[in-house]
Parts: C-alpha cells; structure tokens; sequence
C-alpha cells in the first residue's frame, strides 16, 4: 500500500492551551476550523523536518469525544497517513478487516480533501486523507 | 445463549459504553437514529465491548451489513 504519514493526531480540551505549551518545543500554530461535521475544532500545529501534529478540540456536544478526553486525558490518538486514491484504500483496509467509522468525506480542515477514519484493533484509530 | 440473554447483556454494554441515564430496551429494530449518543465512534467502542463481553472477533463485512441491533444479534447467536 503507497502512503506516506501526514499527521499525529492530538486530542486537548483546549487547542490554545495545549497550543501554547507546544510552542515551547518549538512548534507554529495555524489557523483554527471548525468542522462542524466531526464536531472539533482543528489546529494543525508544525516544525521543520518534523511529522505535523493536528491538534483537536471536541465541541461541547460531542459527548462520545468528550467522554475519550475524559478516560484518555489530552495526548495522541491516531496517526494519518495520505493516499493517492481514497475510495481503493478504503475498500483495501476493509477487506484487511479495518472497521471503518464512515465512507470518506470532505474535511474543512484539509481544504476540502477527503478523509477517513477507521479502527483496528491492535493499532487503535487510523485516518487517510487523499492527496 | 438464547437471544434474550444477548439482548440483556447488550443493554447492560450499550448503557455502559454510552453512559445513559437509564437501561435502554433494546430491540430488534433499534438502530443509531433512535439513540442520540451512539454515533460513529461509540459505535466502534461498543463493537470492542461487545466483542470483549461475548469473547468473539467480528469482522469488517459483518459489521458493515448490520442497519440495527436485530442484525447485531443475529451475528452474536451464530457464533455462539
């Protein structure tokens, strides 16, 4: 499968906090979106030669995030990877028994770009973004 | 294990895992629409309780034919 490791995503109760303490390691902030689809709002936070961290804040009625947030605390959750064709490795992971969390969406966070989410149990949440 | 038992057990898990205020009374024909918390990612998180509680490994094709809690069960008591 050809992919390449686009970003960590990092769960925080607060984007500006967790934001702050990250530009102590050096780390830029990018503008905030809100994707009222996902019910987050996203940060992509970055540093050269280093992989993007895409920090997300579940709105307050995200209640099945928030109850992560709650059990896990504020740390990474899944890695993403782009793909060249998003509907081929969609059907490619389901056939590798990868649960699928929905069929691949336009993401405001991404310009638009389609993404996925799915779930394996041995690695946790996994997303794919088409290039 | 009857489809009763399961049915009991899955209220038990669904309460749990979407941390109702009350014991839903599932049924056959209960799906996503009729319970507000169960979205796309509790629905993986009750897939790994259930697949816990009942000591089993779904698949992707499986779980992606179920449209209710019916289907869900129907795929529990075949394999039990």
């Amino acid at each position: 499968m050809e992919n390449k490791i686009d970003h960590i995503g990092w769960l925080t109760d607060s984007i500006e906090e967790t934001s702050k303490v990250f530009s102590i390691l050096g780390y830029k902030a990018d503008a905030i979106v809100n994707d009222d689809t996902q019910r987050c709002r996203i940060c992509f936070i970055y540093k050269p030669n280093e992989v993007r961290v895409e920090l997300v804040e579940p709105y307050e009625d995200n209640k099945t995030m928030q109850r992560m947030l709650k059990k896990q605390g504020c740390g990474p959750y899944h890695t993403c990877h782009t793909v060249k064709d998003i509907d081929a490795t969609y059907e490619e992971l389901v056939s590798k028994d990868f649960i699928p969390l929905f069929q691949p969406v336009a993401a405001p966070a991404f310009g638009g770009r389609r993404i996925c989410y799915f779930f394996k149990q041995e690695i946790g949440y996994y997303e794919i973004v088409e290039e | 294990m009857e489809r009763e038992e399961v049915f009991s057990k899955l209220n038990e898990i669904f309460e749990d895992v979407l941390d109702l205020d009350e014991t839903p009374q599932l049924t056959d024909t209960t799906s996503a629409n009729d319970i507000e918390e169960w979205d796309s990612l509790s629905h993986i998180q009750l897939i790994v309780a259930i697949e816990k509680a009942f000591k089993l490994k779904f698949t992707s094709q499986e779980i992606l034919k179920w449209n209710n809690v019916g289907e869900m069960v129907d795929t529990i008591t075949s394999r039990l």
